[in-house]
């Protein structure tokens, strides 16, 4: 029992599975809430005896388009007559009123179904009863496009930084500034990263990672951190998994510990917060909590198991085995730990 | 008191990199180094490593996009509504919190809107206190792994997502501990 509960974890916990089941879920969930009918509440007292009208108002992003409906009410029963669009130049209804179901509590339910996706507001009798968001597949297909831009976007922005700070590094190391800054640092560094010799331009990537991400200095820790990454990678005999030091590293950047909360203040401020800096002990306590919580568990997981090198190996060889079953590939051509890059020829290595 | 520390440590924020630079290059020159072609050598990483991660950048940020129009967070945080008041955070900040671990615009964007609405509730205090409390786990696997290739990260995410959980959990208790006082 135990051991498959601790495999399950295993295959949830990857990036494929999340990843995977991220993209499956919003496939279906948009599938069902474009197709199943809408339902929104209403008290009875918003409905009176004889015509009703019934607005549903929806905002697609770039035009506003409602739906008018009279609905005709004798007691309990509603009687649904046809609407009229406004302003539409399609013959098409960008919504349809199906029915009004009596719920408990003198709830009435009003039923209908649109295919648009944006903001909706329901009004009964010009009085709002309801709103929220629709969305359909197209919706989903725009954002998938929107994003990998973005990504793009995000991605270029940090190419200018990333050679300043890589370039400024450079020149730290050449001048033994580097070197100078990981040897005092050692003590802490000996604790944290055992693997990592206390020479090596590792340290001096971690160290400058850490100062930048305390200091709230995002721009600058993640071309640090990236850095590190690299030398840690030429240290790390087995290239395509990950080893303890980058665990360690990617916990606290995860955690992300900073002394002041710099964008939440602004955002405060903005906002005409009465007390802007109040929140400053706080997320220096939940800060911390969660970065030593990311360095322990980094440390501490690592041991075990499921989590350890020969683990992920052992998979690692296991798909590796699929494909050349599949396919015959060319010979794995092994990186040796001297190179910084990790080329493409580092990641078929079995 | 909490404005001095920020006046001093804004201070020292906006020190360090030109510290870092005048520091760094002076030294260099100091010490006979070729700083400029030291500079640019080292630089030059900078778009190999932009290329290396620009496919796990897109793949994570087209899950989390399509996660979030479909509303996904929106059905999570329905169901997961009762826990969440056990824990004593309000309603409203649940979507922050589980948005959090996802985007960072994302769940700034929520956490805004909470707070432009009611700047001086208690909700909007958790919301600020959420935000602060951890960064966002899928963002930094996917751009520092993929940076060097690493396709199998072991227990980076369970660390991450689990550091992240108690950051939000200290954050809610603390809130609760000094509102007000």
């Amino acid at each position: 029992m135990k051991r498959y509960v601790g495999a399950f974890f295993q295959w949830l916990l990857t990036m494929n599975t999340v990843w995977g089941l991220m993209i499956v879920t919003s496939f279906f969930l948009t599938v069902y809430r474009q197709y199943s009918p809408k339902e929104v509440m209403t008290d009875s007292s918003a409905w009176r005896e004889g015509p009703n009208r019934v607005t549903i108002r929806i905002n697609t992003g770039k035009e506003t388009r409602e739906v008018v409906t009279p609905i005709h009410c004798h007691g309990r029963n509603f009687q649904v007559e046809s609407a009229r669009s406004d302003g539409a130049t399609t013959g098409e209804l960008v919504a349809r009123v199906l029915r009004v179901e009596p719920r408990l509590g003198e709830k009435l339910a009003l039923v209908w179904q649109s295919h648009e996706a944006g903001e909706f507001t329901v009004l009964v009798n010009e009085a709002p009863v309801g709103k929220g968001k629709l969305v359909n597949l197209y919706a989903l297909t725009d954002a998938a496009l929107d994003y990998a831009k973005k990504a793009f976007e995000l991605g270029l922005g940090l190419v200018s930084t990333m050679v300043l700070f890589l370039g400024l590094m450079k020149v730290g190391e050449d001048a033994g500034l580097v070197q100078f800054v990981a040897r005092l640092m050692r003590p802490a560094i000996k604790r944290l990263f055992p693997e990592v010799p206390p020479e090596h331009p590792a340290v001096g990537a971690i160290i400058m990672n850490f100062t930048t991400s305390v200091l709230g200095l995002g721009n600058a820790a993640t071309p640090f951190g990236l850095k590190a990454m690299n030398e840690l990678q030429s240290l790390n005999p087995h290239k395509t998994v990950a080893s303890n030091p980058m665990v360690v590293l990617l916990g606290w950047n995860t955690a992300g510990f900073a002394i002041i909360p710099t964008s939440m203040l602004a955002v405060r401020k903005a906002a005409g917060c009465s007390d802007v800096f109040q929140i400053i002990g706080p997320c220096m306590v939940a800060g911390l909590a969660s970065t030593i919580t990311a360095i322990t568990l980094a440390r501490l997981l690592g041991k075990l198991p499921m989590f350890s090198v020969e683990a992920a190996l052992a998979e690692e060889s296991g798909e590796a085995a699929e494909e050349a079953s599949s396919q015959h590939s060319e010979d794995p051509q092994a990186s040796q730990g001297g190179e910084t890059e990790a080329d493409t020829n580092s990641q078929e290595k079995e | 008191m909490a404005e001095l520390f920020v006046k001093v440590m804004q201070t020292v924020s906006m020190f360090t990199v030109p510290v870092l630079f005048l520091g760094i290059i002076l030294l260099g020159m100091l010490r006979r180094v070729r700083v400029y072609e030291s500079f640019v050598t080292g630089g030059k990483e900078g778009f190999d490593i932009f290329l290396r991660i620009l496919p796990y950048l897109v793949a994570v940020f087209v899950a989390i996009g399509m996660f979030r129009v479909s509303g996904a967070l929106e059905v999570l945080s329905e169901w997961l509504k009762p826990l969440v008041a056990a824990i004593g955070m309000p309603p409203e900040v649940l979507p922050v919190a589980l948005m959090r671990p996802l985007s960072g615009s994302g769940s700034m964007g929520l956490a805004s809107e909470i707070i432009k609405a009611k700047p001086n509730s208690f909700e909007a205090f958790v919301a600020s206190n959420v935000f602060g409390s951890t960064d966002t786990t899928f963002y930094v696997i996917a751009v520092y792994f993929g940076s060097v290739g690493i396709r199998k990260i072991r227990h980076a995410m369970v660390a991450g997502l689990v550091a992240d959980a108690v950051g939000i959990l200290v954050a809610v208790a603390v809130s609760h501990a000094v509102w007000g006082k």
